[in-house]
């Protein structure tokens, strides 16, 4: 496997690039609310297709994007929405349901066309089956940083499986047990493009072996942001206005793997937790955009305790777990740094030749 | 401090004047979000490059939808 060296960056305090140590990953208890924050979708004309005090059933479209027909956010649970926020300009700031049914651990069935097209060899009808599915929105296009058109088509695909952030999951520990998964994933993104699809990871043995057709795994050594997905596509294969590639998450394509392998979809991502109060760090499986409070059975007092979800420089304090966040910080109530650890960045020394 | 560009400071110097040619010579298109938050962090000023960064793409990506229709 070839491994790509980065210099510049931030290097973290010892304790902070330290993956947690309970690899083991519990079931968080279901949650009392989700909340969909439209600012984790990148949608230009939001059309939200559902009101206040509506039922809806698990796999119900929530919104979508009039500019976008490939954007379709589908609900995960069942229950009742709570509150719908607008922002400026009609923009969807939050919509929240009430859970009020359990949550199955293998999430909700598939129809049967969907499945159908996963398992199909054709790139346009797996575009379709994800479309269908809600699992086509976690792509997204370089440059631009958004989910892609439907005419769009990319040069290559990149999956990030790894993450360098300070008190970061290592993509290992969450693949462990979903291996399976993940190479079928890989199989159906890899008939997306004409070119590769590149899975970027920590160096040592590939994630997976033997990697399907099409698919390059490459290693990343350095100091934080060398895990970005921005930093691989600038070592591989940058981008310019006309030369688009397309990048998406491992856990996103765990998740495609799982609908095509057993034709259910499942909202849970596996998310590493710090707590600031207490030092401890482990590892969880989540509902996407879950209620914090309820996942990690902590005190519901705000003056006791507050989250912030996401990593240490984009994440922010919040009750609900973010669309694409895989961390979750347990702060105290008087901690009001910017940063879940203030010391983090004043112990950071800066490295390579731009500063 | 960022493996993306040798131009760092230019770059965020053309951001926060809203110069998007410059911003594009110095690889605004290679940076999502993720990659130029932790700048704000570092930055003195009180700047959030992630939201002048996203408006510097919306106004790129109008700029192509616009020349190509």
């Amino acid at each position: 496997m070839r491994t790509i060296t980065i210099a510049n960056g931030l290097s973290v305090s010892a304790d902070a690039a330290r993956p947690p140590t309970v690899v083991s990953t519990d079931q968080a208890p279901t949650p009392r609310r989700v909340s969909y924050d439209g600012q984790d979708y990148t949608m230009r004309r939001p059309q939200i297709h559902v009101g206040i005090n509506e039922r809806v059933e698990a796999g119900q479209v929530l919104f979508s994007d009039k500019k976008n027909e490939c954007l379709r956010v589908l609900s995960g649970v069942s229950g009742t929405v709570a509150s719908i926020d607008l922002g400026a300009r009609r923009s969807l700031q939050k919509l929240v349901v009430k859970v009020d049914a359990p949550v199955d651990n293998d999430g909700y069935p598939l129809p049967e066309s969907v499945v159908t097209g996963l398992n199909s060899t054709h790139g346009n009808d797996i575009r379709a089956a994800l479309v269908a599915a809600g699992l086509f929105h976690p792509f997204r296009t370089w440059p631009f940083n958004k989910t892609p058109t439907p005419d769009s088509s990319p040069r290559h695909i990149f999956v990030t499986a790894m993450d360098t952030n300070p008190y970061a999951a290592d993509a290992r520990a969450v693949l462990d047990a979903r291996k399976d998964y993940f190479r079928t994933g890989l199989e159906i993104i890899s008939k997306l493009t004409e070119g590769s699809v590149y899975v970027c990871q920590a160096p040592g043995e590939p994630l997976v072996d033997p990697l399907p057709a099409k698919v390059v795994s490459i290693g990343f050594k350095g100091p934080h942001p060398c895990g970005n997905t921005g930093t691989h596509i600038q070592a591989i294969s940058p981008v310019s206005r006309e030369y688009v590639v397309w990048s998406i998450d491992y856990q996103e394509v765990i998740a495609i793997g799982e609908a095509a392998s057993t034709g259910r979809f499942s909202g849970n991502r596996t998310v590493s937790v710090y707590s600031v109060l207490s030092g401890h760090q482990y590892l969880i499986s989540s509902l996407i955009g879950a209620d914090l409070h309820s996942q990690l059975g902590l005190s519901t007092d705000h003056s006791k305790v507050r989250y912030w979800s996401g990593n240490p420089y984009t994440g922010g304090y919040a009750d609900y777990l973010g669309r694409f966040d895989r961390q979750v910080f347990v702060m105290g109530p008087d901690q009001h740094s910017r940063q879940p650890d203030a010391g983090l960045l004043q112990k950071a020394r800066f490295r390579g030749s731009t500063r | 401090v960022t493996p993306l560009t040798n131009e760092t400071v230019p770059l965020l110097r053309a951001l926060i004047c809203g110069d998007m040619e410059t911003a594009e010579a110095c690889g605004c298109l290679r940076f999502s979000a993720e990659d130029i938050q932790p700048l704000s962090v570092l930055c003195g000023g009180q700047f959030d490059f992630r939201e002048l960064l996203q408006s510097c793409h919306r106004k790129i990506e109008d700029e192509l939808s616009a020349s190509s229709s």
